[in-house]
């Protein structure tokens, strides 16, 4: 059978449809309704840890170690004790305890940080040690991160962080901090160190070992 | 008040039906659903019909409608615009992951599924072999004596009251949607008109490679042997296990085997062990061109030079149609595409969706950034950009390897790769590939919530539906142990799901727009047309496709790709260059 047999022994008529094709919007399942379930994760940890140098990060711009009043005490950890936080009222005297600046950051796979830049040690009363050049490169490297994509590295020999950000002009997707939840600098450290590591009483046994109590 | 009808009909295949012919109805059957009337036409008194011969306001069902609808084409009739088939259904109901139903797909099979077994009508104990006998003597086609009409009569009556049987149990059921399976109905009426329609080939050519294919694969595999002396294949080209472990062995190849002790020869492990092994890749080589050919022999054309087959829809999981890869030029090796060749006075045209799925993805997911990359026009160098790798203004010519990468990276996520099997693909470090990935999740966060939410959504309701309501349904094993599932199932399910929404829209407003498409292809449709109209059928196809894509996403509009050939041009797939040449050659060398 040629081409033409095929046409003349078929003689279909094909329907027309003149302007319009026939609509199937009665039978779309609403957007979202056949796949999308909202769902959002329920954070329960936050990991602290210093942003690898191989890694790009923002940090969240409402709070962080630029303020210079933002600073936390942490008692560092010491054999099977883990370090605790430790709340700032209970900070009445010299016991050793370490100032930290913290500055929440989120990479490029998505995944939120605490990075608590070393502040020196809290030697009494509003005192502390004159900040080092890791604090201060530290800091500006979370500052500058607030609003550009910045990657540190350590320079050891110069004792500093070496700052590398995304030029100017280059467009580059902001975090969608929004998708994080509850930010809040009380929320985000109560998930970094959990109740079991902070310290919010004079009577906490950590506070009354380092006292000389027992 | 209109009646519904089951309907069967029987087909001779003397005119190549079975090898991409058309077929030659002897006998259409109808059985009312509800008064169980039945109305028989045979033979020449059916031929005679001036159309079709009960009210066209009714309700007609059958079971795999193509082939009920080719049979009206071949009598002149119209169809009847209501038409579903328990086909799909039947597939859309046993759609469980993981798999439960593991039974075929016939009308018996179905009626076991859903009635517990088929129609009394038989009347013999052996159902099946009834069936294959009978089916048998109708595909011989007439004469028949009286005793074989009355055969073929009760056959044909006893698979209408099976597919009744199975009609009204699926009406009866609460997942009944019939306003839905008619229009999936409408999409195997539109299949039925594509076969006709065929994709036409360069006839003598086609017909001269299918009839020496598997000397050609022959001839390659004793050149591959002649020329590297692997001794891997036997002189008859059959893959000998043995010789490929003794090669191995000789050559101090580690080689991972398969449980059951042989070597593994999949493509993927192949592939990966010829980058370690180079004296493997002609090998790996030969062995892709000997499946090739293989194929190659099974193409379907039909004598009117036109390849037509069974597209076989809904036959994945994601409701696409699966057509077979040894049968369908399109399945097969690019190169060999350029066997298509309209016949004098008509063109070729191919209208792709550009970039469907990840439109379609944006779309689902809401993500503004990867629906802005798609609408820029160019969505793998707009990533590139977005992940810093290329300047803004950044173009396919100005930064091509990068944007090779980040295409590659942009259909991984599509299929759900990983950093492994990107590593892979690239050919590069885990590394670097954890760290491309990390920059898709980066520029596009809505997107990859969206997928958690899909696999969210998915263990809530025990199943995923796309837009144009075809379903995934979740077994009874538990989801989220990780085992059973994979969340790329889950997750490409919405994306291709609507994929095949998109070509069943578009194939059945291609029907009503009278355009002679001759195949669906994935993301594209396949319209042979006369020269004289076919600039206005190719427009018009566009402005289907564009439509369909508008309905299902909301007005978003994909794009889509044309090409046209006339003749003497035969279609150019823009690849297989060297498979096509060698292709030609080997045929010159076992034809001397």
């Amino acid at each position: 059978m040629n081409d033409d047999d095929l046409t003349n022994t078929t003689q279909i008529e094909t329907p027309q449809p003149g302007d319009t094709y026939s609509s199937v919007q009665h039978l779309l399942v609403p957007k979202g309704q056949g796949t999308a379930l909202p769902t959002q994760m329920v954070r329960t940890h936050i990991k602290v840890e210093r942003p690898a140098s191989t890694s790009w990060f923002r940090t969240y711009s409402e709070w962080g170690p630029w303020d210079d009043t933002f600073r936390i005490f942490i008692h560092e950890s010491q054999g099977d004790i883990p370090s605790q936080l430790v709340e700032p009222h209970v900070v009445a005297e010299d016991l050793g305890l370490k100032i930290k600046r913290p500055a929440l950051y989120v990479d490029r796979s998505g995944e939120l940080r605490l990075w608590l830049i070393a502040g020196g040690s809290y030697s009494g009363a509003a005192s502390r040690t004159a900040p080092s050049s890791w604090e201060t490169t530290a800091i500006q490297a979370a500052e500058i991160a607030r609003t550009a994509w910045v990657r540190i590295s350590s320079n050891k020999s110069a004792g500093i962080y070496e700052i590398h950000r995304v030029k100017e002009g280059v467009e580059v997707p902001e975090p969608d901090w929004s998708a994080f939840g509850d930010l809040d600098p009380g929320t985000i450290l109560g998930l970094a160190f959990g109740e079991d590591r902070r310290i919010a009483s004079f009577d906490h046994p950590i506070l009354r070992t380092l006292r000389g109590e027992f | 008040m209109a009646a519904a009808w089951a309907m069967d009909s029987e087909y001779a295949n003397t005119n190549g039906w079975e090898d991409g012919g058309l077929p030659i109805p002897h006998t259409f059957s109808f059985r009312n659903i509800e008064t169980n009337e039945v109305v028989t036409f045979l033979g020449e008194h059916l031929r005679s019909l001036p159309g079709f011969p009960l009210p066209v306001e009714d309700t007609f069902i059958a079971y795999f409608l193509p082939a009920e609808v080719g049979a009206m084409l071949a009598l002149g009739w119209e169809p009847p615009p209501r038409m579903w088939d328990l086909y799909p259904v039947f597939r859309q109901i046993t759609n469980v992951e993981p798999k439960e139903y593991v039974g075929r797909y016939g009308l018996l099979h179905a009626a076991d599924f859903f009635c517990g077994g088929p129609s009394p009508l038989y009347g013999a104990l052996d159902t099946s072999g009834f069936k294959s006998d009978s089916r048998e003597l109708a595909m011989r086609g007439e004469p028949y004596s009286s005793e074989e009409w009355e055969i073929l009569q009760r056959y044909c009556e006893a698979d209408v009251d099976t597919t009744a049987r199975i009609a009204r149990v699926v009406m009866a059921r609460k997942d009944f949607n019939q306003d839905l399976y008619l229009h999936w109905g409408r999409y195997m009426t539109a299949l039925a008109y594509e076969e006709r329609v065929g994709i036409p080939l360069d006839e003598e050519l086609a017909r001269d490679l299918k009839h020496h294919a598997s000397e050609i694969r022959l001839h390659c595999i004793r050149v591959f042997e002649g020329k590297y002396g692997y001794g891997i294949f036997d002189e008859a080209g059959r893959h000998r296990r043995k010789g490929l472990i003794d090669f191995l062995t000789r050559n101090d190849i580690p080689w991972e085997a398969t449980a059951t002790g042989a070597p593994r020869t999949d493509e993927e492990y192949l592939s990966s062990l010829s980058g370690k092994h180079p004296i493997l890749e002609p090998y790996v080589q030969v062995r892709a061109l000997a499946d090739k050919y293989k194929m190659l022999g099974g193409l379907a054309i039909g004598p009117d030079g036109r390849s037509r087959c069974l597209m076989s829809p809904f036959s994945t999981k994601t409701g696409r149609n699966a057509p077979s890869t040894k049968r369908f030029l399109f399945a097969m090796s690019k190169g060999f595409r350029r066997l298509v060749k309209p016949p004098e006075g008509y063109g070729f045209v191919q209208i792709d969706w550009a970039a469907e799925e990840l439109a379609i993805a944006a779309y689902l997911s809401g993500d503004e950034a990867l629906m802005s990359t798609y609408l820029e026009g160019d969505p793998y160098i707009g990533f590139a950009i977005r992940a810093g790798a290329a300047p803004p203004g950044a173009s396919k010519e100005t930064h091509p390897e990068i944007r090779a990468i980040y295409k590659k990276v942009v259909l991984a996520v599509g299929y759900g790769q990983t950093e492994y099997g990107l590593a892979l693909t690239l050919g590069i470090h885990r590394i670097e590939a954890r760290e491309l990935l990390a920059r898709h999740r980066a520029a596009f966060t809505r997107f990859w919530q969206w997928t958690d939410e899909v696999v969210e959504t998915a263990a809530w309701k025990r199943s995923l539906t796309t837009r144009l309501g075809w379903s995934l349904h979740l077994g009874s094993t538990d989801l989220l142990d990780g085992k059973r599932i994979k969340d790329r199932t889950l997750v490409n399910f919405p994306v291709q799901g609507t994929g095949g929404d998109l070509l069943r829209l578009a194939s059945i407003w291609a029907m009503e727009a009278g355009l002679d498409v001759g195949a669906p292809v994935h993301d594209a449709l396949l319209l042979c047309a006369p020269l004289n109209d076919i600039e206005d059928q190719t427009r018009e196809l566009e402005r289907v496709m564009a439509r369909a894509s508008m309905e299902i996403l909301d007005g978003v509009e994909l794009r889509s790709e044309t090409s046209i050939t006339v003749p003497p041009d035969r279609y150019d797939p823009e690849k297989g260059d060297e498979l096509w040449e060698s292709t030609l050659q080997a045929l010159q060398d076992v034809k001397k």
